[in-house]
């Protein structure tokens, strides 16, 4: 089966153009060609068509090989370049190749053409490859030092909203155009930004999840319209990363809540177990007072003074019994202010809940 | 049938004021202020109704009350406890305690307790078995 040959000639003389295309074919390949022979036609071609290679012929009236050189660097870097000329001066020639052109080929020397191109497409691919690696490695060093940053906060940084707000402003640099981008982190009612956010549409979002609910979103916003890619503007990396991103994150609220959570029970259950000793140590002597006390009550007659007064102390020895008893039901740990100058644990409203 | 109550209560005070509140209300009145105490007195004594504070030093009166309850099954056994919770009923319960009291307990409650006690062991005949 024939390759097919897009082939851009600088070239003013058609049959020229005819003999290079003919000796192309009978080496197997389906040549499509086009001729231009200024540099306006060039910049035309070269824009708006797909081309494998250049060819490109040194006296011409209206153009030069150096100057076609110059617009194939400036707009397709990549694309092989090859000088098929008449003699030309050898350190014309020279300066040609080291600005860029792969091979020189002599018109009169036809049969060099195809290995020459060959070899040109060769070496373009291998260029292509290996730009196409490097770009590649530097999109995973973005995502891995991205990734590595939020670690690093998450270790650093004890409070959420601290860290959120690092993160945020961490995130931009690990995008693929990062002076365009701007990041926001929504959780629960609170808002960490870039001072430079704005929601535009071009938007990549990611759910903050925690304990399988949603609690908030990561948002990366270009500011400006950048070319299409994976996914709007975005590169299938991207996407990679402010998922990990927002896993990390979900991760993260999940242990901070487990922690809140630990830290209020220990502080209950610390209270619970003064209450308890207060009530016992209190609840003992109480019984002994109230014991007597019913006796007094029981053997004196109602209109007795001491009658009168033992019913008194009777009666603020219940307001005690009643303390005792909302210390025995706390399952709360809320404290409230007192005066001013401390907080106390806030028992009444408890235990009034739990009275009924 | 003589009718005999068991106070255990490390806290004098309060052995004090039960033993006075007890006898004048006619009940034979044996006191003691630890577990080891109590079981002593019961090698001698047959007791039928009994009243244990459950914090005691050494040995707890949910220990004292299962240690109780190996031999005997049938006395009724009252907890008397400073502090409680759920838990506490439900270990109380557990260990074969018949009913529970929270300090202070008014007399009222405990004489009623006391008194339904006895009328209890006498319904069950527990005379006519050679017990009590």
């Amino acid at each position: 089966m024939n390759k097919t040959l897009r082939v851009l000639m600088i070239e003013d003389s058609e049959n020229d153009a005819i003999l290079m295309s003919r000796t192309l074919r009978r080496e197997g390949y389906d040549v499509v060609y086009e001729i231009v022979d200024t540099s306006s036609a060039m910049r035309t071609a070269l824009e708006h068509q797909e081309w494998d290679i250049i060819t490109a012929d040194h006296g011409m009236p209206k153009f030069s090989a150096p100057e076609a050189l110059a617009i194939a660097k400036e707009l397709r870097p990549s694309l092989p370049f090859i000088i098929v000329s008449g003699e030309i001066e050898i350190n014309m020639a020279v300066a040609l190749m080291k600005g860029g052109a792969q091979d020189y080929v002599r018109k009169t020397e036809l049969f060099r053409l195809v290995p020459a191109i060959e070899r040109g497409l060769k070496e373009a691919e291998s260029i292509r490859k290996r730009r196409q690696a490097e770009e590649g490695l530097q999109k995973r060093v973005k995502e891995l030092n991205c990734l590595y940053s939020i670690a690093y906060f998450i270790e650093k940084i004890d409070s959420l909203e601290d860290l959120f707000q690092s993160v945020v402003n961490d995130m931009p640099h690990s995008w693929y155009y990062p002076e365009h981008a701007c990041a926001r982190i929504t959780f629960k009612d609170q808002e960490f930004k870039t001072a430079n956010f704005q929601k535009t549409v071009w938007t990549q979002s990611a759910e903050l999840i925690a304990h399988g609910k949603p609690v908030g979103t990561v948002d990366i916003c270009y500011l400006d319209k950048m070319p299409d890619r994976d996914e709007g503007p975005f590169i299938q990396e991207e996407r990679n990363l402010i998922n990990a991103i927002a896993g990390r994150l979900g991760r993260v609220i999940e242990r901070k809540w487990a922690e809140e959570e630990r830290c209020h029970y220990e502080r209950l259950h610390g209270v619970v177990e003064m209450a308890g000793t207060i009530c016992h140590e209190l609840n003992q002597p109480m019984q002994t007072i109230a014991g007597y006390i019913e006796l007094i009550l029981k053997n004196t007659e109602e209109n007795d003074p001491i009658h009168v007064k033992a019913d008194k102390i009777n009666k603020q020895l219940h307001r005690m019994v009643t303390i005792t008893e909302k210390l025995m039901r706390i399952d709360n740990c809320e404290s409230e202010d007192y005066a001013g100058f401390s907080r106390i644990i806030k028992f009444n409203q408890n235990s009034a809940n739990n009275a009924k | 049938m003589e009718k005999k109550i068991l106070v255990v209560d490390d806290d004098i005070s309060i052995l004090d004021m039960l033993k006075e509140v007890f006898t004048s209300a006619g009940y034979t009145v044996l006191t003691a202020e630890s577990a080891e105490d109590a079981l002593n007195i019961l090698i001698n004594e047959t007791v039928m109704v009994m009243f244990l504070d459950i914090r005691l030093p050494v040995m707890s009166g949910i220990e004292l009350c299962k240690k109780i309850r190996m031999e005997d099954k049938i006395s009724i056994i009252h907890a008397f406890t400073g502090y409680s919770s759920l838990n506490g009923l439900l270990e109380c319960r557990g260990v074969g305690f018949d009913d529970f009291f929270i300090k202070p307990a008014r007399l009222e409650v405990l004489l009623k307790a006391a008194q339904d006690s006895f009328e209890r062991l006498e319904r069950w005949k527990i005379c006519d078995y050679g017990l009590g």
